[in-house]
């Protein structure tokens, strides 16, 4: 699903990743872990190629992301979602009209995106909020809407920054049990967390760590969290 | 097809979506389509008058005070008949008052002359000249003419084609320049405008990106706009300039111009709006690039 070969980052003189090499397999599921500042946004960006590669090779779901031209960068999104950590999600839209806006742009019918939407909105317990703006929800709410906006279009690979950062402890355990139920359908996810709880809960899933834009394999708890 | 007419009326909700930077786009776009309209109108026109008199010639024949009007009557009958003669038009002493009066407008009143008018009985002849020796032909027209009875005077006067050649000459060659210079302003207006909707909109179309949306779907609607305004401005730039030319359509349909203003064919309506349409679509486009 990725295999990235000695990639380096750099912005204003200041080296974000050094020299990384990480690979992983369709399914699998990995923790990204390390202090605020270790590069883990700028790895996810570059995944979702909303950063250049600058060094190294990278490829993500099938798409060499070192030759693919902007123009076709829509295709790469189409197969991997993110959830950012500041949702990005557009205040003046309601719930729904968010979550179905990645189906719109491929193009799927209406009944469909329907039926979809109103289902991805019940897990994660917002059809009752479908029709309120955005704007007027909490940021626990809003991490939700994000999460569902991901979800919505079953990507192959799924990017999640900080997807519990909002939420309270009981939400945040039952985001998990929504991405867990994600990945037994066959979704590749990558969670940037500090939520040590959220790690002992999933004590199968791999950890990666970031420290300095050095990055670790500790397959267990991350050192320096 | 679906996605196409979604994201044509999407193209359209935009804009409206800040409806004072689009009424003030619209009214600049409106102004320089006007502008450019009334450039192509006059080119038209002139063009128009050139074309009906090029190769043409009128003669003024005058005859004296003390002619019969009964017996000159009988001389104008005949004239019509005369060999390259296309158009004959007569005035009595008092129609020739009236006319004179009627080019004064409201500034001078001969109403006090009616039934005693100075100026002697008139015939204007418009001749299509022959193709050779027309300047012989001019002559001898002139002598056959003065030939007719009580006939005082016969003048004619060319200078007036030349004149006019030479305006259209003139605007032909700053047809280009001028043109060139309006649709650049429509292009920056149109190209400000799509910029401005760009920044106001960076966070959305940055999330349409996150989510997918291909170039194509983030464009299309901006394209849309650029067209929309171009289409539309240049469609009220046409109405009026159709209002205003109803309006002045006969303002100079007086002696000695004999001019009416006429509109320029639809073909031209359309040309206009098509390049505006168009001109408001690559600067969409430059926009975008930018």
């Amino acid at each position: 699903m990725i295999s990235i070969s000695r990639m380096s980052y750099s912005f204003n003189n200041h080296l974000a990743l050094k020299d990384i090499s990480f690979s992983m397999r369709q399914g699998e599921f990995v923790f990204l872990c390390g202090p605020s500042g270790a590069g883990k946004t700028t790895f996810m960006r570059i995944l979702h190629g909303a950063l250049p590669v600058q060094r190294g090779k990278v490829d993500v779901a099938g798409y060499d992301l070192n030759t693919l031209p902007e123009r076709k960068k829509h295709l790469l999104r189409r197969d991997v979602s993110v959830v950012f950590q500041d949702f990005k999600i557009l205040p003046r839209l309601s719930v729904f009209a968010n979550v179905e806006l990645p189906l719109k742009v491929r193009g799927v019918p209406r009944h469909i995106i329907t039926k979809r939407v109103r289902a991805v909105l019940r897990s994660l317990h917002l059809d009752k909020k479908s029709f309120t703006l955005c704007e007027e929800l909490s940021g626990g709410e809003q991490q939700r809407v994000a999460v569902a906006r991901a979800i919505v279009v079953k990507p192959k690979l799924l990017l999640a920054d900080e997807p519990t950062g909002n939420l309270d402890r009981d939400l945040s355990l039952r985001m998990m049990d929504i991405f867990q139920q994600f990945h037994k359908f066959g979704t590749s996810i990558i969670i940037a967390t500090h939520n040590q709880e959220i790690l002992d809960r999933m004590p199968d899933a791999r950890i990666v760590c970031l420290a300095e834009g050095v990055m670790q394999d500790v397959r267990g708890t991350c050192q320096g969290l | 097809m679906g996605v196409f007419f979604h994201l044509f009326f999407q193209g359209i909700r935009d804009l409206l979506r800040a409806p004072w930077s689009l009424c003030m786009t619209l009214a600049a776009i409106t102004l320089v389509s006007f502008l450019g309209g009334a450039f192509m109108l006059l080119m038209h026109n002139i063009t128009l008058q050139v074309e009906s008199r090029q190769g043409n010639i009128e003669f003024q024949v005058f005859w004296s005070h003390t002619a019969n009007p009964e017996d000159v009557a009988k001389d104008w009958t005949g004239l019509a008949s005369w060999e390259h003669v296309r158009n004959v038009r007569t005035f009595t002493a008092d129609q020739a008052l009236q006319v004179l009066g009627e080019s004064f407008q409201s500034t001078m009143d001969l109403e006090h002359l009616k039934g005693r008018s100075p100026l002697p009985l008139t015939a204007l002849l418009e001749c299509q000249m022959p193709r050779e020796d027309q300047k012989k032909w001019a002559s001898s027209m002139v002598k056959r003419l003065k030939a007719l009875p009580q006939v005082e005077r016969v003048s004619f006067n060319p200078l007036h084609i030349d004149l006019l050649s030479s305006w259209v000459g003139m605007t032909r060659m700053l047809f280009w320049p001028v043109v060139g210079f309006l649709l650049t302003v429509v292009a920056l207006v149109v190209g400000n405008t799509i910029k401005q909707a760009l920044l106001m909109r960076q966070d959305e179309l940055e999330i349409l990106r996150f989510v997918g949306a291909s170039r194509a779907y983030i464009q299309f609607p901006l394209f849309v706009g650029g067209a929309f305004q171009g289409l539309v401005g240049s469609a009220i730039a046409l109405l009026a300039l159709k209002l205003g030319q109803d309006h002045l359509e006969h303002v100079f349909n007086v002696p000695p111009l004999w001019i009416t203003i006429s509109f320029f064919p639809s073909s031209y309506a359309l040309a206009m709006l098509g390049v505006l349409t168009l001109t408001g679509v690559l600067s969409s486009m430059v926009a975008l690039r930018n």
